[in-house]
């Protein structure tokens, strides 16, 4: 869980940097997890990357395909 | 790039609601950008106590109605001026009793909103 919530941080960040933007510029974020009980798992390494004023957030317990164990979408400022 | 718009945490005025900082969580309460409030998904917490207030599907739903009003109205706006709700139920048995508390906060003009059924919702 820990390796793949930072895998798509890292890899959301170098998306919105592409696109002129940054992790910091993020408004909401809806996370999904497999299982609730991930959710201090998931939240120890989400931290890292949103130090201050964190975006909105929800997470939600969900079935996901492909056997992965977390999914994250945002809405950020261009 | 044009100029961004800018970004600010909202916080509900009630102390007992601001589940993000009470629980040390790393989300904000809201977001403002511009004319748009964005909201973290919200559940019944009971406004006095700051603890959950759990039972039966339509009191949960009228109070976290209620805290989503709150959270609107401390930053200017109100549940009027939604315009997209995401409703998550653990069960998806309670649809329809869901539909009936929410005409009583949204007679009119309805926000778009869509549902989910989470049944590994549960801590």
């Amino acid at each position: 869980m820990a390796a793949e919530t930072r895998q798509i941080l890292t890899n959301m960040g170098e998306l919105l940097k592409a696109a002129g933007s940054s992790l910091a510029n993020v408004v909401k974020v809806n996370v999904l997890i497999y299982s609730m009980i991930e959710y201090e798992n998931m939240n120890s390494v989400y931290r890292e990357f949103f130090p201050t004023d964190p975006p909105a957030r929800t997470v939600s317990g969900v079935k996901l395909i492909g056997g992965r164990k977390v999914e994250i979408e945002c809405i950020a400022l261009a | 790039m044009t100029d961004r718009l800018p970004r600010s945490v909202i916080e509900p005025k009630n102390p007992k609601l601001n589940v993000s900082r009470n629980a040390n969580v790393p989300h904000s309460p809201g977001i403002r950008v511009g004319d748009y409030i964005f909201l973290s998904g919200m559940g019944p917490v009971d406004p006095v106590t700051g603890g959950r207030n759990l039972g039966p599907i339509a009191e949960q739903i009228r109070q976290t109605l209620r805290n989503m009003a709150h959270m609107l109205e401390s930053a200017g706006s109100g549940l009027d001026r939604i315009v997209k709700i995401t409703v998550v139920l653990a069960d998806s048995a309670d649809y329809d009793e869901m539909n009936r508390v929410w005409r009583e906060f949204f007679p009119v003009d309805p926000a778009g909103s869509h549902h989910l059924r989470l049944a590994a919702q549960q801590r």
